[in-house]
């Protein structure tokens, strides 16, 4: 015979389809006898049908379209995290200059600075970590595309997010431009080191395209308001006139069509 | 379609590729998880987010033997588990109190008119309602078996505990939630019948 508490355990295990035949047969004979466990069972049952009608919110398509974008960004962020915080916040003040002769030499000095920091930081600044050896070329070919694709697709969701942002009838705190600055820096130090070695490797077309997308990161980079919507229309109009959405789109096109590398298949240069 | 265990390995090599397919493949899933486990959408996507990278700096310790998904889902219950306790240690005591309460709406402190608070908008909010008063384990454990039909002995590998202290929980947890939303008892519209087997 069954008892109360064993019970329990078998009405759980029911509930969820989870009993063999002859425990099912076990609990039936213990129900038909003891009344509490027969009222439990019901409570359950009712319990769970109530809970059964607990609705999910879908959180929408623009979420799903950014995840990976934002969790590689969170990412890169991670990785970029032992970057020297004297020099970030040096680096930040350059972008509060107010007038446009300041903003061009910010913008130079963050070039300069984007280069030195590239260099510096260029094991910790990176999208994804490349755990491959970089002795064997192959490697290191797809590893120079992998970078290169990553760069791309945070330059787009950072562009996307300013492309989508009206200014005439959007309030500029949902743009969170101060973010925005920071994902530009980031990529910046990233920038010179990626188009050196898309040199080395002849892919000028997509050395153009980071060139194009540089121009820009620097832009938003050194746009000094939020509020200075006319600003901000200009580097909109630029990514337009540049084409560059369009042009990452094929650029990543292009490399969604080529096949996941295998281990024992090394991968070869497709950038 | 490229299997998992190839992706798997690929992603271990470093290929983001790889690693950005498997998360494409199990995003969802993860993120409605984390949804049930934290209960808000900004906390689900941290969530989802930190066990993506997780994953991601351990894939090396991954085994083959275990599937993927169980294998982000353990990481994402153990990383909320662990911030639940760092959080709070007194919110846990209180409903762990209510471990001793018994079935029966006689217990109910809430007297509530059931046509008033059967109003389907109301419905959402009193079972999330209810869900905030389980302990978190019991809340993973309820999550895990009720929603996301993982089988009893899974989410014991899962949560790193016995199946029987799976079933103690879970039945515990059912009880819990009964107390909470015991006033639907009378309402035509929720399941009341006693299901034979
Ligand atoms: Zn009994």
């Amino acid at each position: 015979m069954l008892d109360c508490k064993r019970t329990e355990e078998l009405m759980i295990e029911a509930i969820y389809g989870e009993l063999s035949e002859k425990e099912s047969a076990q609990l039936e004979t213990h129900l038909d006898i003891c009344g509490d466990c027969q009222q439990a069972y019901a409570d359950i049952h009712s319990t769970l049908g109530s809970m059964s009608k607990r609705e999910r919110k879908d959180p929408g398509p623009v979420f799903w379209n950014n995840y990976w974008g934002n969790l590689a960004e969170r990412m890169n962020e991670e990785a970029a995290g032992n970057a020297p915080t004297g020099i970030i916040i040096w680096f930040k003040s350059l972008i509060s200059f107010n007038s446009w002769p300041a903003r061009i030499i910010g913008a130079a000095a963050i070039l300069v600075l984007g280069i030195w920091l590239g260099r510096g930081t260029q094991n910790n600044v990176k999208i994804l970590p490349d755990q491959v050896s970089r002795s064997a070329v192959p490697a290191e070919l797809a590893s120079l595309n992998q970078r290169a694709s990553n760069y791309m697709q945070r330059s787009k969701v950072l562009l996307l997010g300013l492309i989508n942002f009206d200014t005439e009838s959007e309030d500029t705190y949902s743009l969170n431009l101060p973010k925005q600055q920071q994902i530009s820096q980031d990529l910046l130090t990233l920038t010179n080191d990626l188009k050196y070695d898309l040199n080395e490797n002849a892919n000028h077309k997509l050395k153009r395209l980071i060139t194009d997308l540089e121009l820009i990161l620097l832009q938003i980079a050194n746009l000094e308001s939020e509020h200075d919507l006319e600003a901000i229309e200009m580097v909109k109009n630029g990514v337009d006139r540049r084409g560059i959405l369009l042009k990452i789109n094929l650029e990543e096109m292009k490399q969604a069509s080529q096949p996941v590398q295998h281990r024992d298949n090394p991968p070869h240069a497709v950038i | 379609m490229i299997p998992e265990t190839d992706l798997i390995k690929d992603a271990q090599n470093g290929h983001s590729a790889a690693f950005k397919e498997l998360v494409d493949r199990h995003k969802e899933k993860l993120y409605y998880l984390c949804l049930d486990l934290t209960g808000r959408h900004h906390d689900a996507e941290d969530l989802s987010q930190e066990t993506f990278i997780k994953a991601y700096k351990n894939l090396s310790r991954f085994r083959e033997e275990s599937k993927f998904s169980s294998w982000i889902y353990r990481i994402a219950v153990n990383t909320h588990l662990n911030q639940r306790r760092k959080k709070s240690v007194t919110a846990m005591q209180t409903t762990e109190k209510m471990d001793t309460l018994h079935w029966g709406s006689e217990h109910t402190a809430a007297a509530v008119n059931p046509e008033e608070q059967a109003h389907a908008g109301q419905i959402q909010e009193h079972i999330d309602k209810a869900m905030d008063r389980l302990s978190p384990k019991e809340r993973c454990v309820f999550i895990l078996r009720h929603y996301d039909d993982f089988p009893l002995a899974d989410i014991a590998e899962i949560m790193g505990i016995s199946v029987g202290t799976v079933k103690s929980t879970l039945f515990r947890g059912i009880k819990k939630l009964r107390k909470a939303l015991s006033f639907y008892k009378c309402d035509p519209g929720m399941e009341t019948g006693y299901v034979r087997l």
